[in-house]
């Protein structure tokens, strides 16, 4: 009985290693999979990453809002020669930025300068857009899907009694068990042969040639169009957003530790690719801001969502919605960006 | 934009294909081998089987049973109470059998065999028929320029009650025939009727096939595990690896045929031929492989069809349990060919339509049953006429005229009728683009406010809303308010002569569907399954060690795993 049942084991046993070692052999032969957007931004820092000292690292509050172009004539301004490029996305948060930002610094043969980082928590959820999309699988290697894991169940310090964190895990699973659904289609090349099948037999529809990120001055920023301003009805909404949040003293929270390791983590990476990183906190309406403390060792911050201190941020007429600016905005943002480094620069000169 | 719909929720049928589908089957073959004993066995997978089954109908079970709990019985999914139709069936066939054994007269016994005939294809008539007969009664009104007073009731199609009610009403007919006696044990019928690896698309067993299964207590070490592992590996390949990417060609072709060239035609045709055997026969695999783990045999459905010698022989090969139900219940009911030619004929060309009508509630189906109905005759009257010396003769071409002639009667099975819909959110309208009944997504029905799958799941309607992809140009479904028109845009018949004059250079547009190298996949396709008609691999991996084995079918799995489609696609006879 004992042996039949070792016997059934090592059966099992083969076929998942023969099962693990094929998925291992496949992918290794196998091309990276195109996602939209960042492929094409891999893509020209794989050939040119080396002509750019400055990177910004982001969401589309980053990918859309900081004009790398106007942040190099500022810097140039005072002096300082550099050449920066956006390697934002659109709903790119933590962990995918880490995983984004350690490619992009691996294919570098030269240091970095500086990397600014869009401040962001770990980000569970993704938007309807998103899911089921191979950008969403792209990014879950084994420790970026570790960090989904620690950031859906060890969010907090607090000491919980068995049930209560039982009850947590369970609420939190669904989240959890996405990304690790994420994490076995990416090592599993599901789908993969289909792909490339039907791009050979010319079946693949325009939806799966991947959108480029570069932006027509190849600088990775796409800016949102000129025109765009909110109506009546969104700028009321708009508004009373705002008027919210400026009647409120605190907004925020220090951030959760998984979101303050994914910035050790981002820091790190900088460091040894031999530059220095800072933290941006971009012009946004709302309650949910992440700002961690900057007595944590972290890199410093720049923080752009005080509506007294940045009034030109947040005028309605700079804005598409709470979230995001328009475009005259957004140049407005990265004068600022520009020219709060520079002092920040100058202070820790002195 | 036919892939307006395509980003739909997952459905929430578990297909065999499917990760979890994994998961349930290893708890439910985990639990069914530690229980001793054979009832509680029975019970367990009774238990499971309805489950499964119900898993069809009620959407996300926590919020099925919250909305339940809660009395919100408007959010609960149209077709939430199918499943009690299956009791329903099972419990009438239970004591319709009893019934039948207990008549002291054959009058008595003939009424009770006819009650669970009118009872199980009257439920199957009304649900799978009704939408059909209003939408042709309201056609014949409109003809006679006259409105049609009623509103179209919202009945939907219950997943498998073509399956089950076949497979109960043999229960029934064997009873009556004496071929078998009357079961006592409830469980064992319900079981016989629920079992999940065939409750949904068959094979449709026979009561006298499976029913003495029940009585033996199954055994561990009767169970052909390697078989039935290679079974479920070959189906999965076949439905996912092959089917599921075949299916991306024929849709983009049957979305716009008159767009695509002659050559797009026979490609799209000769994809479907391979999509929807590979479906079907990949389906039975996965089953038979399901139930062998669990003890349980059920029928072969194919053998090889598309070799067949004649269409005689096509109908030994394919859905071998349908045609072999339609054969002994039917055709030899309605008196074979125990009468003049004219007789024999009449009965064939009747039990070909309506084992078309079975497929489904269309004149395309009621076409293709006629066809081959036609075939069956005009083959019946070239072998009486010609001679077995000239039969054989021609045999080198056998094949591939049964095979051409299979293909063309595809062509109904699948040109589908066509709709357009056209949404409009605030000032902004647009057309939704073809949707063909046999769509990438489900087959569709319209009603009043929208489209629906026909298991009654609302595709499109007044309540659900579209956004453009900026992209693409595709529409998504979205939760921001919109209306939705939807029309009929051509019928199946038209769509049908279409596609026909398109094989014939007499038609279509200048468009290629693929890149002719589509050939070459075709050809490797065919060889593969020549090899395996012909048996010259034979089974050998059935004498590697067993270590050997299971790393070979670790390999396989990755291997099928990267050449599958990402989305899962339902089963093409879940529809039936």
């Amino acid at each position: 009985m004992l042996s039949k049942t070792f016997s059934l084991l090592g059966n099992f046993a083969a076929f998942i290693a023969a099962f693990v070692l094929a998925c291992a052999g496949i992918g290794a032969v196998l091309p990276e999979r195109r996602v939209p957007v960042l492929t094409s931004k891999f893509d020209w820092l794989a050939q040119h990453g080396d002509e750019y000292d400055v990177l910004f690292v982001g969401s589309s509050r980053t990918y859309h809002q900081l004009a790398p172009e106007i942040f190099d004539s500022e810097m140039a301004a005072a002096g300082h020669r550099v050449r920066s490029f956006n390697a934002g996305a659109d709903a790119m948060f933590p962990p995918e930025d880490t995983y984004v930002l350690e490619k992009i610094l691996a294919s570098r043969t030269k240091p970095v300068r500086l990397v600014l980082v869009e401040c962001n928590p770990v980000n569970l959820r993704h938007g309807i857009d998103e899911r089921y999309t191979l950008r969403a699988v792209h990014w879950h290697d084994s420790v970026r899907t570790w960090t989904t894991f620690r950031a859906a169940f060890f969010t907090d310090n607090k000491k919980r009694t068995w049930r209560k964190r039982l009850e947590k895990a369970q609420q939190r699973w669904p989240e959890f068990s996405e990304h690790a659904g994420y994490w076995m289609e990416r090592n599993s090349n599901i789908g993969r042969g289909h792909e490339l099948l039907t791009e050979w037999m010319g079946t693949a529809s325009s939806k799966d040639k991947t959108e480029s990120g570069l932006g027509k001055r190849n600088d990775g920023l796409m800016p949102f169009s000129v025109s765009e301003v909110m109506n009546a009805e969104q700028g009321a909404v708009y508004e009373k957003e705002l008027a919210g949040m400026r009647a409120r003293s605190w907004r925020g929270s220090d951030g959760d530790p998984v979101s303050l390791e994914e910035l050790r983590v981002k820091q790190r990476l900088v460091e040894r690719a031999g530059g220095r990183m800072v933290m941006v906190i971009p012009p946004f309406v709302g309650d949910k801001i992440f700002r961690p403390k900057q007595a944590e060792g972290l890199p410093p911050l720049l923080d752009f969502t005080n509506p007294e201190k940045y009034p030109e941020l947040f005028k309605a007429e700079h804005r598409l919605e709470i979230s995001h600016m328009n475009n005259t905005g957004a140049q407005i943002y990265t004068r600022l960006v520009a020219r709060e480094l520079l002092l920040l620069l100058n202070a820790e000169k002195r | 934009m036919s892939a307006t719909l395509a980003s739909l929720p997952p459905a929430s049928p578990i297909l065999f294909v499917e990760f979890r589908f994994l998961w349930i089957f290893a708890v439910i073959f985990l639990v069914n081998w530690a229980l001793r004993s054979n009832t509680a066995r029975k019970v367990w997978l009774l238990v499971c089987s309805h489950a499964f089954y119900t898993c069809f109908f009620i959407g996300e079970p926590a919020a099925f049973f919250q909305n339940i709990a809660a009395g919100r019985w408007d959010q609960l999914h149209e077709g939430w109470w199918f499943p009690l139709l299956l009791w329903f069936s099972t419990f009438m066939d239970y004591f319709v059998g009893l019934g039948i054994e207990g008549a002291k007269t054959d009058r008595g016994r003939r009424l009770w065999v006819t009650g669970s005939l009118v009872v199980n294809l009257g439920v199957l008539a009304f649900f799978k028929y009704y939408g059909f007969f209003d939408e042709n009664v309201r056609a014949v009104f409109a003809w006679l320029g006259l409105s049609p007073t009623w509103e179209p009731l919202k009945i939907f199609l219950p997943y498998g009650i073509s399956f089950y009610t076949f497979q109960s009403l043999s229960y029934s007919i064997e009873v009556y025939r004496k071929q078998l006696p009357a079961e006592r044990s409830f469980l064992n019928l319900a079981f016989f009727i629920a079992f999940f690896p065939q409750v949904v698309a068959g094979p449709i067993v026979r009561a006298m096939t499976f029913l003495p299964q029940t009585l033996k207590r199954t055994e561990w070490s009767r169970v052909d595990v390697r078989g039935c592992l290679v079974l479920f590996f070959i189906g999965f390949v076949k439905k996912s690896c092959v089917s599921d990417n075949l299916a991306g060609i024929v849709d983009a072709y049957f979305c716009a045929p008159q767009d695509y060239n002659a050559f797009s035609a026979w490609v799209a045709m000769l994809c479907y031929a391979g999509q929807i055997y590979c479906d079907f026969s990949g389906y039975t695999d996965m089953a038979l492989g399901v139930a062998g783990l669990l003890g349980y045999q059920l029928c072969v459905n194919f053998a090889f069809p598309y070799f067949a010698v004649s269409i005689t022989d096509f109908w030994r090969r394919w859905h071998m349990s349908l045609s072999s139900w339609l054969r002994d219940y039917l055709y030899i009911s309605l008196g074979g060919n125990r009468g003049s030619k004219l007789f024999t004929y009449r009965n064939l060309m009747l039990t070909m339509l309506l084992g078309g009508l079975w497929h489904g509630a269309s004149w395309a189906f009621l076409l293709w049953g006629g066809l081959h109905g036609m075939a069956l005759i005009f083959h019946r009257e070239w072998v009486r006429l010609a001679g077995a010396r000239m039969v054989s003769a021609v045999k080198w071409i056998a094949v591939p005229l049964t095979f051409l002639w299979v293909l063309l009667a595809w062509v109904p099975f699948r040109a589908g009728d066509t709709y357009v819909g056209t949404v409009t959110r605030g000032n902004e309208k647009a057309t939704l683009g073809e949707i063909t009944n046999q769509s990438p997504l489900k087959p569709i029905r319209l009603l009043g406010d929208g489209f629906y799958d026909q298991q009654g799941e609302k595709l499109l309607a007044g309540r659900d809303t579209v956004k453009r992809d900026p992209l693409t140009g595709d529409w998504h479904l979205v939760a921001q308010p919109a209306k939705v028109v939807a029309r009929r845009l051509g019928g199946s018949f038209s769509n049908t002569v279409g596609v026909w004059k398109s094989l014939l250079c007499m038609g279509g547009g200048t468009k290629s569907v693929c890149r002719s190298v589509i050939l070459i996949v075709l050809a490797i396709l065919t060889f593969v399954h020549w090899v395996n008609a012909r048996a010259f691999l034979g089974q050998w991996w059935r004498r590697i060690p067993a270590p050997h084995y299971a790393a070979l079918l670790g390999a396989g799995a990755a291997v099928a795993i990267f050449a599958k489609p990402v989305v899962y696609k339902a089963f093409i006879y879940f529809q039936f």
